[in-house]
């Protein structure tokens, strides 16, 4: 086909032939067509094209051949209904043998027709255009469209040329959406299987592997009522570090199943009123405190957004228990939470006058059983964090802190702002 | 009021949980009896025997998930679609805190899902809690 029409470009542009790899190839030549090149040329060279319709005339080609070796192209009227259509068209179009009649910028795409009747109707000279080409498969190809005003002013050839490089350029990433779709599906199969895999775990979890712990602490509970009841002060404390440690278990255990639920939970968004959600947990997270009278908790711009309200509230509970947590120990605890809109974002904070971190290990911060203060001054699983970041990142929004040393610490959070 | 003997039948088959609840059950002597079987396939064999269903009996099962060869959501399925046994009152006592285990148990038509707690003391509470509810306060239903 490309040798085909590499003929054709060279026969109308009445140009010299030379075998050219580009657009024929050496067997190609030698398999009959050589005959062709070298008899033609003369009169090419000659740019006699009167000698090349005599050669027609005199039926050395049938007009058939010539029309089954061009590209595609099509002949019309001046009012561009077609006439005629090449074999190279046919093959790349779908079918249209029952149309009664058929106006060439039906062949195109219908947002392309109207630029296309415009351009037609004031064509009065030679052009070109280009336009999406409907294909067999209903597909587009950008084509570009050449126009030939006939001698007598009562037909035009338009010529369509690129298709075939489009159509192939279009068919080459039709298969690579396709290998990437099938990439996509596969992977979404691995994610599946993880997935079901991650359930089975925080199953087993939850099931097996408490299942233990219950054993270890139910029959060190029984040695210790049964069977030592006059025992010493040393054995109560390794008693006590048993009994201590199958309730620590437990609660990691918690933690853990916690963050996969979180994870495999769907989210559920809604309109929240931010204000009222962090009202009600500061409420509830200072009833719990001894020394709330002592503390100041100032609430500026707190912005409402969509978002899945049971889970956030649960980041405030975390956010505000721990500044509670790292401030006990202050004269006058102050709290300050607050927003501010950031672009598509709105960014909340929560900074606290407490103890404060490092921030050399700021990155720990986030991570489940992470802890940055000793377990007996300041208690908890160290899941807290984990938990938090995993809602945000979960929302789309991000976490980080900013802190020093004795110099209270600033958690911030951002949360997409999304329409309905 | 007849005064029926409450047979507890506890499935369960690891034997350490197993002698943890025997041993919380009997800590509170209700006059029940307590009969523990240790395999699903085993407990479905006694749970659908005659002498099971013979009159003037009253059961109370505490039912694990997790037993081999036939799992607890199973035998809860059989004894809750057998007429003379549906109304046999049971008891998931369990681990399993997962979501879907609890809705299936309600489903299938469970009359109670307990969590077993990590803490001993708790869960002899608890065990004692549960006969003093199911033997004393929950009214049962006439014997046939």
């Amino acid at each position: 086909m490309t040798s085909q029409s590499g003929l054709t470009r060279r026969l109308s542009d009445a140009d010299e032939i030379v075998p050219d790899s580009e657009y024929v190839s050496e067997s190609e030549l030698r398999h009959g067509s050589d005959q062709v090149v070298r008899e033609t040329s003369r009169s090419l060279h000659d740019n006699d094209t009167d000698a090349i319709m005599q050669m027609f005339t005199e039926k050395e080609f049938e007009t058939s051949d010539l029309l089954e070796i061009c590209g595609p192209f099509l002949l019309s009227d001046t009012a561009y209904n077609v006439m005629y259509m090449s074999p190279g068209i046919i093959n790349m179009i779908p079918d249209t043998s029952g149309a009664a009649s058929l106006p060439v910028t039906s062949l195109f795409h219908p947002d392309d027709r109207p630029i296309l009747t415009e351009t037609l109707s004031a064509q009065t000279h030679d052009g070109s255009i280009m336009a999406r080409l409907k294909l067999k498969d209903c597909s587009y190809a950008w084509s570009n469209i050449t126009i030939r005003q006939g001698n007598k002013n009562i037909h035009r050839a338009l010529y369509i040329s690129n298709t075939d490089e489009l159509y192939r350029s279009y068919i080459t990433q039709k298969k690579s959406i396709a290998t990437l779709e099938q990439k996509a599906a596969d992977l979404t199969r691995q994610l599946e299987a993880v997935n079901k895999e991650l359930e089975a775990f925080s199953y087993s979890v939850s099931h097996d592997m408490r299942a233990p712990i219950r054993i270890i602490n139910g029959y060190a509970h029984i040695l210790e009522t049964d069977y030592c009841a006059d025992m010493g002060e040393e054995c109560r404390r390794l008693f006590d570090i048993i009994l201590t440690n199958t309730g620590q278990m437990n609660q990691m255990i918690e933690a853990v199943l916690g963050l996969s639920r979180i994870s495999q939970k769907e989210l559920f968004i809604t309109d929240t009123d931010m204000p009222a959600l962090v009202k009600a947990v500061t409420d509830e997270q200072l009833s719990a405190v001894d020394n709330s009278d002592k503390i100041n908790i100032e609430t500026g711009n707190i912005i409402s957004t969509r978002c899945d309200s049971v889970l956030i509230k649960c980041v405030w509970k975390h956010l505000i228990s721990n500044a509670l947590k790292f401030t006990a120990q202050e004269a006058t605890p102050h709290i300050t939470i607050g927003s501010e809109r950031k672009g598509d974002k709105v960014v909340y904070y929560i900074k606290d006058n407490g103890i404060g971190f490092d921030m050399q290990y700021a990155e720990k911060l986030f991570g489940i059983f992470q802890r940055l203060h000793k377990r007996t001054a300041y208690p908890g699983q160290g899941a807290g964090l984990a938990t938090v970041k995993r809602i945000v990142m979960k929302h789309g929004g991000n976490i980080w802190a900013e802190a020093g040393t004795g110099m209270g610490a600033t958690f911030y959070f951002s949360l997409p702002v999304t329409d309905q | 009021m007849e005064n029926h003997v409450i047979n507890i039948v506890l499935i369960e088959d690891n034997p350490y949980e197993a002698e943890l609840a025997m041993r919380s059950l009997q800590s509170s002597n209700l006059g029940n009896s307590i009969i523990h079987i240790d395999d699903g396939a085993d407990a479905l064999e006694y749970l659908m025997h005659d002498d099971f269903i013979a009159h003037g009996k009253r059961h109370l099962i505490l039912l694990d998930l997790n037993l081999p060869r036939i799992d607890g959501l199973e035998i809860l399925k059989q004894m809750k679609r057998d007429e003379k046994r549906a109304m046999t009152p049971i008891i998931v006592l369990t681990s399993s805190k997962e979501e879907r285990d609890i809705i299936e148990s309600y489903k299938l038509g469970v009359n109670s899902y307990i969590v077993k707690p990590v803490n001993f003391e708790s869960f002899v509470s608890a065990m004692s809690d549960l006969k003093v509810y199911w033997l004393l306060l929950n009214q049962w239903p006439p014997a046939r």
